[in-house]
């Protein structure tokens, strides 16, 4: 048994401790009626409370716990992070064909060696069967290029 | 007995009508491919399907929907047997003895045997849903507020600590999707909760868009980057390889049938699903077993055992989900949410407002399951191809669908966001091990728990006690207790799950 403060983990667990603390001050705030008529607020501060009780449990349990820091993928998180967020921004003003290209372009580069030829390719196939199947089939109301339904 | 043949009738009717044919095929094709991928799961997929489900009837809907579920279990365990990489989650177990099998040059076999194993298991779980889902329902009728609060309690409970991992983690998991489901409207009061001045919030957080986030992009996520092995042990199957010999049906008949008997049990009870029902046959069969070192090394009862109680598990989750309205697990509860959008109340009274709806799903799972018996044996060598696409194309695809099939849901560029939000979340969850699954179970649930609490007080006159005063809810929240107790002292646990890893 390893001696030693799991940092990482117990960050994790605080974290949602701190999660539950923000419910119970912002359910506080709404009116908590009784136990005759609970109002809206007594929900919230009941779970606010319960998720800071079994983050601290949970903290107590893996505070010396020997599991590794976990190791994150910088790198996919950036790709597909910058993907969605170029897809949601671009989707209203460009339309989906160039929401989707970027998408898949953007967040293909995840992978250490990307294939931008193939990524491409997946772009463009994407691009022409997502028209297909959801602004011609489904009616999904967007262009597939602006101006362009 | 009359009434019984007639409801068979009624729901023949309908799963045979062209439409629910239609949708029933394309959701167990749906479901296979899904299966078969291994970093797309079943959760995602329904998710994906539920805004497509808006322009068909509500039947076809859920019979499209729950098709995409138990069609994953037949295709999930492929990616196991050939690639030893669970295809979904539920078949983790089975790349222990398939991926060995295959190496042995029984690929053929072994694909054959999960095949029957899971028709087996569903076809069983499919007439106990017949049999006691009206029954349980019927009894169900009569509970009060109070009762269904304590059902939900167990449920949730149930499912975040009988799962592989740390019942504490779980817990709090649930917890944390509750809250989430907070977030929107107050229905008693008409109060705005959480929503900090969006107006997007008002409806709460998106069902699609929450369930695409925690599963659909934290498991790309975490699956970017992953080196797999492209080769495959067995790229043509022919159909003689498939075929068992005299020998090797007598070994897979009685671990299908204990399989069986274990997932129907596992998947009936509120909150428990098909990756612990796979892991308690396997651990079953471990223990009875004469000879347990063949385990590991290409047993087939460990491969038979396993995907007969995922499938049986599948169906028979279908029992507290239509009678109760209490979903089994995290895709059971995607479902109730299909249902809702549908405007259909899930509960007791499903089954007797909608007998077509009820018995024409229930009589669909048969034609799927026959149709999944074709997919998965006479077609099988086309979804083993799949498996050659390479992932760094796959998942930017993936991600296509997600984007455009969450926008569809609400026509709101918003929800893309709350899924980017939610898949890292979800991805920071898988790094430090906190369950995803009962996040969303909680986040369904939520809404529904709180208005059958808050109505049980206001019937009892504030009086808390109400909840072990009514005897229904009694026993539940006994129930719940003893659960807790399973998972928090060790020696329990080991007894309740022996023979296991």
């Amino acid at each position: 048994m390893p001696s030693q403060i799991n940092r990482p983990e117990l960050t994790a667990a605080l974290g949602l401790a701190v999660f539950g603390g923000l419910v119970v001050i912002e359910g506080g705030s709404y009116p908590l009626g009784s136990l005759t008529r609970p109002g809206p607020g007594f929900m919230p501060v009941v779970l606010g409370v319960l998720i800071i009780l079994l983050a601290l449990a949970v903290a107590f349990d893996v505070r010396k716990s020997g599991s590794p820091r976990p190791d994150f993928g910088w790198r996919p998180l950036l790709a597909v992070t910058t993907g969605i967020l170029a897809f949601a921004i671009l989707v209203t003003p460009l339309g989906f064909i160039p929401a989707t290209i970027a998408l898949v372009m953007l967040s293909g580069c995840g992978e250490t060696r990307p294939r931008l030829l193939q990524l491409a390719g997946v772009a463009l196939f994407m691009g022409l069967f997502g028209y297909l199947m959801f602004i011609k089939g489904l009616g999904v109301p967007l262009d597939a290029v602006t101006g362009y339904r | 007995m009359n009434s019984f043949m007639a409801n068979i009738s009624l729901g023949l009717e309908t799963a045979l009508s062209f439409n629910s044919l239609l949708f029933c095929f394309i959701g167990v094709t749906v479901g296979t491919i899904v299966g078969v991928l291994p970093g797309v799961g079943p959760l995602a997929a329904i998710s994906l399907a539920l805004p497509m489900t808006y322009y068909v009837d509500p039947t076809s809907a859920l019979i499209m929907l729950a098709g995409i579920f138990y069609g994953t279990q037949y295709g999930g365990s492929t990616a196991s047997i050939l690639l030893n990489l669970p295809g979904t989650a539920t078949s983790a177990v089975t790349c222990l003895d398939g991926y060995p099998l295959a190496q042995q040059g029984k690929a053929g076999l072994a694909l054959f045997v999960t095949a029957i194993t899971s028709f087996v298991g569903s076809s069983f779980a499919i007439l106990l849903v017949m049999g006691f889902a009206p029954i349980i329902a019927e009894f169900a009728l009569r509970f009060g507020a109070p009762d269904y609060f304590s059902v939900m309690v167990l449920g949730l409970v149930a499912a975040s600590t009988l799962s592989v991992g740390s019942p504490l983690k779980g817990l709090a998991m649930v917890s944390f999707g509750l809250a989430l489901g907070l977030v929107g409207t107050d229905v008693n009061t008409g109060m705005f909760r959480f929503t900090f001045g969006s107006f997007e919030l008002s409806d709460g957080l998106s069902l699609v868009a929450v369930a695409m986030g925690l599963f659909g992009v934290a498991e790309i996520l975490s699956n970017i980057g992953i080196t797999r092995s492209t080769s495959l042990s067995a790229k043509d199957i022919t159909f003689r390889s498939m075929m068992p010999s005299p020998d090797e049906w007598r070994q897979v008949w009685r671990p299908t049938a204990r399989g069986t008997v274990v997932g129907s049990i596992v998947g009936a009870l509120p909150g428990t699903g098909p990756g612990i029902a796979s892991f308690m046959a396997y651990a079953l069969e471990k223990r009875i077993a004469k000879d347990p070192s063949r385990f590991g090394r290409g047993a087939i009862e460990g491969i038979s055992s396993p995907e007969a109680a995922n499938n049986a598990s599948v169906q028979a989750a279908f029992i507290p989900t239509l009678s109760f309205g209490i979903p089994g697990d995290a895709v059971m509860a995607v479902l109730l949410g299909a249902m809702l959008i549908h405007g259909i109340t899930p509960g007791p009274s499903f089954i007797a407002n909608e007998p077509a709806m009820f018995w024409g799903l229930v009589m669909s799972f048969w034609v799927g399951n026959i149709l999944l018996l074709v997919l998965n044996i006479p077609l099988i060598g086309l979804w083993v191809r799949l498996l050659t696409i390479p992932y760094h194309l796959l998942y930017p695809a993936v991600l296509v669908f997600i984007c455009i099939g969450v926008y569809s849901s609400s026509n709101s560029v918003f929800d893309i966001f709350v899924v980017l939000v939610f898949g890292i979340i979800g991805y920071v969850m898988r790094k430090f091990e906190y369950p995803a699954a009962p996040v969303l179970l909680g986040f369904i649930l939520g809404p529904l728990l709180e208005e059958n609490f808050r109505r049980s007080l206001l019937l009892a006159g504030g009086d808390i006690t109400v909840f072990v005063t009514e005897p229904i809810s009694l026993i539940f929240l006994l129930m719940t207790l003893a659960f807790l107790g399973v998972s928090f002292l060790p020696g329990l646990k080991k007894a309740f799950m022996s023979g296991g890893e």
